[in-house]
């Protein structure tokens, strides 16, 4: 699997001098799957998807010398950790939801590519939308495996669930997007 | 069988083959009636592909080495001192009956000294001590028993006499005051003759030569009076002779232009 490789070929490497606390090394870790962790943060709806992302790494950088692994399975380590925070923040915004802010405030800077921001803005509500008709454990398998990347074993084992089951829940979650981009002509 | 609908219109898959999805999310090439969800794969994937969020505060921290990215297992615990540690292993190694067991142990131990020492309440205490008497040798005196070692309680209340009430001890029924108990405070201290007084006691000391005569101070008529002559010589009285004025902490207004 080519597209998983986010480190050029040079996993051993980073890992290695990440864990000797090497600058260099932590932040090519953040750099190469803070993308793919804050997109899958905010398609999941996470509040504030950049700040979780940074306590997500830190978890993942503190916590290095527990990982033993290839590329693959630094990944699935990484968004199971994603995952699980993104689950405490659910519990924790249960308990105390968040004020209601009075005006929409945008706070990130201006991304370089404008034009690119505001498109993957817009692709993400579109997404949004859809995986929010889907069930919790669906969404969870879909969003897993595309932004992920992980494999089916490594989501059950995320999920704490067996293959099968998450199989059947990949399908029907296809399924489901299927039927709504037949029925209601969303574009994407 | 079509993947689709009975209308074949419809393009609505009503199942899907694991073949077909894993083409799918591999970004391999399917049927182009899955054009729509292979359109959603490839927009869900362009989400991760943005560039990377700016790090917080804390993260930077860990990029900068401020932040420990290795913590000792066990965290902020505290090492034990060696003869700890050597006891703190043999416990864990031992099995769940032997710690049940040991912990009552200690517990019983605990409240056993506890009870020992006093400090827990009357009643906890002496339950606690009997208690140490029946596996023990070691006896305990109860407040609530009697000197034969019999315990009032609420049932047997008022059920024996004391013998000082029968008269059994010293003939007279009733106690008559004459009698001081040797258990009393101070009876150590006590002189063997009960009619000797301090006086006598200091007449019989190396130093009664030397000691004064005049006993004219001493109120020798027993109704309070002293028969002096001097006033002088007398103690310091707190009551002040008439026309002197008493010494205040309280300024007197009165007297400046005195």
């Amino acid at each position: 699997m080519g597209h998983r490789d986010r480190f050029g070929g040079r996993f051993g490497d980073v890992l290695a001098g990440a864990r000797r606390g090497e600058r260099w090394g932590l932040e090519q870790i953040f750099t190469a799957l803070s993308p793919v962790v804050a997109g899958y943060l905010r398609t999941q709806g996470a509040t504030e998807a950049d700040d979780l992302t940074s306590e997500v790494f830190v978890a993942v950088l503190r916590n290095l010398h527990r990982f033993e692994g290839d590329e693959a399975a630094f990944r699935s380590w990484v968004f199971t950790i994603a995952h699980r925070r993104l689950l405490d923040e659910r519990r924790r915004l249960r308990r105390r939801p968040p004020p209601e802010p009075l005006l929409a405030v945008h706070e990130r800077p201006a991304p370089d590519d404008v034009e690119d921001a505001v498109a993957r803005a817009l692709a993400t509500q579109r997404v949004r939308a859809l995986c929010e008709r889907l069930t919790t454990d669906q969404r969870d398998v879909l969003l897993l495996r595309l932004l992920g990347r992980l494999t089916v074993d490594e989501i059950a084992a995320a999920l704490d669930k067996t293959p099968e089951a998450v199989k059947a829940l990949q399908r029907r979650g296809f399924l489901a997007i299927g039927r709504l981009l037949q029925r209601e002509g969303v574009p994407l | 069988m079509s993947p689709f609908g009975d209308d074949g219109s419809e393009m609505t898959p009503t199942w899907l083959d694991d073949d077909t999805i894993e083409a799918m999310v591999s970004g391999d090439d399917v049927d182009a009636r899955f054009g729509q969800l292979t359109a959603f794969v490839h927009t869900v994937r362009s989400l991760g592909e943005g560039p990377a969020p700016r790090p917080s505060s804390r993260l930077e921290g860990v990029f900068a080495g401020r932040v420990a990215i290795a913590p000792a297992r066990g965290g902020r615990r505290r090492a034990l001192p060696r003869g700890l540690s050597t006891a703190a292993a043999k416990l864990a190694a031992l099995g769940l009956a032997a710690k049940i067991g040991l912990g009552t142990a200690v517990a019983a131990a605990g409240v056993a000294g506890a009870g020992a020492a006093g400090i827990l309440p009357d009643q906890a205490n002496d339950q606690v001590r009997r208690g140490i008497e029946a596996v023990s040798p070691v006896e305990f005196d109860h407040p609530g028993d009697d000197a034969d070692g019999h315990r009032e309680t609420g049932e047997n209340f008022g059920d024996r006499v004391s013998s000082d009430a029968t008269g059994e001890s010293d003939g007279e029924n009733g106690v008559d005051g004459q009698q001081i108990s040797d258990e009393a405070p101070g009876a150590e201290h006590r002189p063997d003759d009960p009619g000797q007084n301090g006086q006598d006691q200091a007449n019989e000391t190396p130093a009664a030569d030397h000691r004064q005569n005049d006993d004219s101070d001493r109120d020798d008529q027993g109704d309070g009076t002293t028969t002096t002559d001097n006033p002088s010589a007398t103690a310091p009285s707190t009551v002040p002779p008439p026309g002197q004025t008493v010494p205040s902490t309280v300024p007197s207004r009165g007297r400046s232009g005195d």
